[in-house]
């Protein structure tokens, strides 16, 4: 970025990125930290494990698959909100935002639906059935809390009204995060297969 | 992102990637089930997933036109996690060889 935009953000540092923007990427890069120590539980306790459930027979792959359908699809409706935001689309920013809280919405619904689903089945899949149960419920619950966070975030750029760019930007970047999160999730945990 | 000048090629672009990542979500599914070694499925499933961040982090986050600092902040998780998960894979690999 040019030294003159630099200038005119006066929250920018003197390679031009505003503050807010390199303060989310640096939340996000701790906040990746932890998703990476999950999975690497995840990996520790699978592999230490005598014995590990086929994730085929207990949970629904192919709904999963769906949901991180709805996720991508979410991630891609975002950007086109930043888009029209920053080129003053007033109407397209307010549809796009919509369309991605409805995704983000229906992937939390998904998620609730499964974990009613996994927790009435006959055998029921406890939190504390086993390991597999216990870290599944741990690693897609902290997932899903950031779902549920962005959403809010959507909704308060939604009420605040006019159009501010820099934060949907913000708003954007952390929901692709959690898209970008969720993509090691379903590999690891939906569908890497047992020894 | 508020210099960015929409044109039609660049969201031809963005629908592009939602198609690719699509794609690799159902193929990530096709191979789960496919029977061939296990191997073979672990390495393309992981693969799969590798390529699919990218993608996003390329077309969607649009990292390559950040500036360093912010390239930098977004590597040092991508690289300093499985480069934790490979110590700890020496590790326990080290233990089982002491014990026995």
């Amino acid at each position: 970025m040019s030294a003159s935009v630099a200038r005119a953000e006066p929250d920018a540092d003197e390679e031009g990125v505003p503050a807010g923007k390199l303060g989310m990427w640096m939340f996000l890069a701790t906040d990746a930290m932890g998703f990476f120590g999950l999975l690497v539980a995840y990996a520790v306790l699978r592999v230490h494990a005598d014995e590990w459930p086929d994730a085929h027979e207990r949970l629904q792959v192919a709904a999963a698959a769906v949901m991180t359908g709805v996720l991508v699809t979410s991630s891609f409706t975002m950007t086109l909100a930043a888009r029209a935001a920053a080129a003053g689309r007033e109407g397209a920013r307010v549809a796009w935002l919509l369309m991605t809280l409805a995704l983000g919405a229906a992937f939390l619904g998904g998620q609730a639906l499964e974990y009613r689903g996994l927790l009435t089945d006959t055998p029921a899949m406890g939190l504390r059935t086993d390991t597999f149960a216990s870290t599944f419920y741990a690693i897609t619950g902290y997932h899903g809390l950031h779902v549920f966070v962005g959403l809010l975030l959507i909704i308060g750029a939604l009420v605040a009204g006019r159009a501010r760019p820099r934060a949907v930007e913000v708003i954007a970047i952390f929901w692709h995060f959690v898209d970008l999160a969720w993509i090691p999730i379903f590999t690891f945990v939906y569908l890497l297969p047992v020894t | 992102m508020s210099t960015f000048v929409e044109t039609p090629k660049k969201t031809r672009r963005l629908v592009l990637a939602l198609a690719l990542l699509l794609a690799l979500t159902a193929l990530e599914l096709g191979i789960a089930n496919l029977p061939v070694p296990r191997n073979a499925r672990v390495t393309a499933l992981v693969g799969l997933a590798m390529t699919k961040a990218l993608v996003l982090l390329a077309a969607f986050m649009g990292i390559g036109r950040e500036p360093r600092i912010v390239r930098f902040a977004a590597l040092v998780p991508i690289i300093a996690g499985p480069g934790f998960a490979v110590v700890l894979m020496l590790e326990a690999a080290f233990r089982a060889v002491t014990w026995r």
